[in-house]
């Protein structure tokens, strides 16, 4: 059976998504008028473009005319009910990346700002983990990985990405190379991983948080002298920390 | 009782907040916080009251909100250690499968969606277990057609649900000049029915070209709204706990930000002095 207060909704969001402010004329209340709607439309487009801005201020940097594409983006159409700020601008990049002509150094700033921003949503999705990850930096600081009561732990917030160029890496790193980022001390940080060092990183990511004699007794790609001071590294940049073994 | 009173937060007003002047914070959970950071904590602060606003419940909408926003929402409540939440009266998307505004529109005030709107906020409060809910009034460009007023409506849906109601008083003055209603009617109408009291202040301007009272909060609160927070203190007393100064643009300085804070108290201290 259909709810007719869902139907009316429908019709009324539908027309203010759409910026369709004259087919409300005929329900709106008396004083007022189609103008004040468009009002509406126009505060609230411009405050999704605002929106946009803000996410995609590193983007920005990179691609002088921003603001024309995120102007054919908007004229797209309407969100989606239920998606954030966030996901907006994600969209955006996507649809940049298909539609927009961008250069190839250009597209490595759209995989950049994508990455950040999935590092942003990752941190919000598991904002208790992260907090717990924070804690026991602080707290396990001074702990040495290599006590078999110490537990190594993986920091929960990373993602992953791919360049293309060296535009945002160092002028002789390899291409493509593959680009750690994560949140670490408030900030987001990269690091570049050559392939031994990502597959251990992959393997750690299976096995975490478990204490070094663990990952040294199934590891192939490092000896435990070797993890120690990888751990200790790694540490160093907020990736991994050192923390109680936790209960089975 | 005097309510706490304070500021939304932002990162630009975040050092005043150890003013002794400040003894209350609203944090809004789109945007006050870094997802990156550790929770601010409020140690330099000697806060009583901290609400945590949010705004995408969309309580008009005809569906519940989505149990992840709330599940998100109650995370970070309980992560501040929250007194009280609020959102606002309005719809900011149809349901699932249509689309998203961006901002609230206002519900056209009808029996079908006072009943929709009382139940996502049953919903909305049996979720946060006790902790207070607040709902605010919001600045409406326009209406659509109804078959009660505003202030009929809003009291219904304070009755039912028995949530507290956030009173904007710049949105409530914004409606009044623009609509050409009674806004202390619509105080006396509403505040005998809330069972608590928040309010919020703030300052926009009147866009000649379009002939409207703009909410833009970029603006120091005019005397007109001082005056209707006053009655509306009188009209609420012992009800109200909390009051927050509202900027999203054009910061003041450190000290334009307390001189609000100290204003609101000073009404405050008046009327409850002269009870």
């Amino acid at each position: 059976m259909s709810d007719p207060y869902a139907e009316q909704i429908r019709r009324l969001a539908a027309a203010l998504a759409a910026g369709a402010a004259d087919d409300l004329a005929a329900v709106l209340a008396a004083g007022s008028t189609p103008d004040d709607v468009r009002l509406f439309v126009e505060g609230n487009r411009s405050k999704r473009l605002e929106g946009l801005r803000a996410a995609l201020a590193f983007l920005a940097d990179a691609v002088d005319d921003l603001d024309p594409l995120l102007e054919a983006y908007l004229g797209r159409g309407p969100l989606p009910a239920h998606v954030t700020p966030r996901d907006d601008a994600l969209r955006f990049l996507a649809w940049a990346e298909r539609a927009a002509d961008l250069s190839p150094e250009q597209l490595d700033h759209v995989v950049c700002q994508r990455a950040r921003l999935r590092v942003e949503a990752a941190a919000t999705a598991d904002r208790a983990g992260l907090l717990a990850f924070q804690a026991l930096r602080e707290a396990g600081a001074d702990l040495d990985p290599d006590d078999p009561d110490v537990a190594v732990h993986l920091n929960p917030v990373r993602v992953w990405a791919r360049f293309a160029t060296t535009a945002l890496l160092d002028d002789d790193a390899a291409v493509p190379a593959d680009v750690l980022f994560f949140a670490a001390d408030g900030d987001i940080v990269t690091a570049v991983l050559e392939a031994e060092g990502q597959a251990l990183l992959e393997e750690f990511a299976d096995l975490a948080p478990c204490s070094l004699e663990s990952w040294s007794a199934v590891t192939q790609h490092a000896d435990r002298e070797e993890l120690v001071e990888i751990c200790q590294d790694l540490a160093g940049m907020g990736l991994v920390a050192f923390g109680p073994i936790p209960a089975e | 009782m005097l309510p706490a009173i304070g500021y939304a937060l932002w990162r630009e007003n975040r050092p005043a907040l150890a003013s002794p002047v400040v003894t209350a914070a609203e944090i809004t959970f789109e945007r006050a916080e870094d997802p990156l950071n550790r929770p601010a904590t409020f140690d330099d602060a000697r806060l009583d009251y901290v609400s945590l606003h949010a705004l995408r419940l969309s309580p008009a909408s005809p569906e519940p909100p989505a149990a992840s926003y709330l599940d998100a929402l109650l995370s970070m409540a309980d992560e501040y250690g929250a007194d009280a939440v609020s959102d606002h009266l309005g719809f900011t998307r149809d349901g699932s499968g249509g689309v998203e505004l961006g901002h609230f529109a206002p519900p056209p005030f009808t029996a079908e969606a006072r009943d929709a709107t009382c139940r996502n906020l049953d919903a909305v409060q049996k979720r946060l277990a006790g902790r207070p809910f607040f709902l605010e009034n919001i600045a409406s460009l326009f209406y659509f057609q109804g078959t009660m007023t505003e202030a009929d409506f809003l009291a219904g849906v304070l009755e039912r649900t028995g949530c507290g109601w956030l009173l904007d008083v710049t949105n409530l003055y914004a409606n009044g000049r623009n609509h050409g209603y009674d806004a202390e009617a619509f105080l006396a109408r509403v505040v005998p029915v809330a069972p608590r009291i928040q309010m919020h202040l703030s300052g926009g301007f009147f866009d000649e070209k379009a002939g409207r009272y703009i909410d833009s909060h970029s603006r120091p609160v005019p005397d007109a709204v001082w005056d209707l927070y006053r009655h509306a203190l009188r009209l609420g007393r012992g009800k109200v706990e909390a009051v927050f100064l509202e900027r999203d643009l054009d910061f003041p300085d450190e000290a334009t930000w307390l001189a609000e804070v100290a204003q609101a108290r000073r009404i405050a201290e008046e009327v409850e002095a002269a009870s």
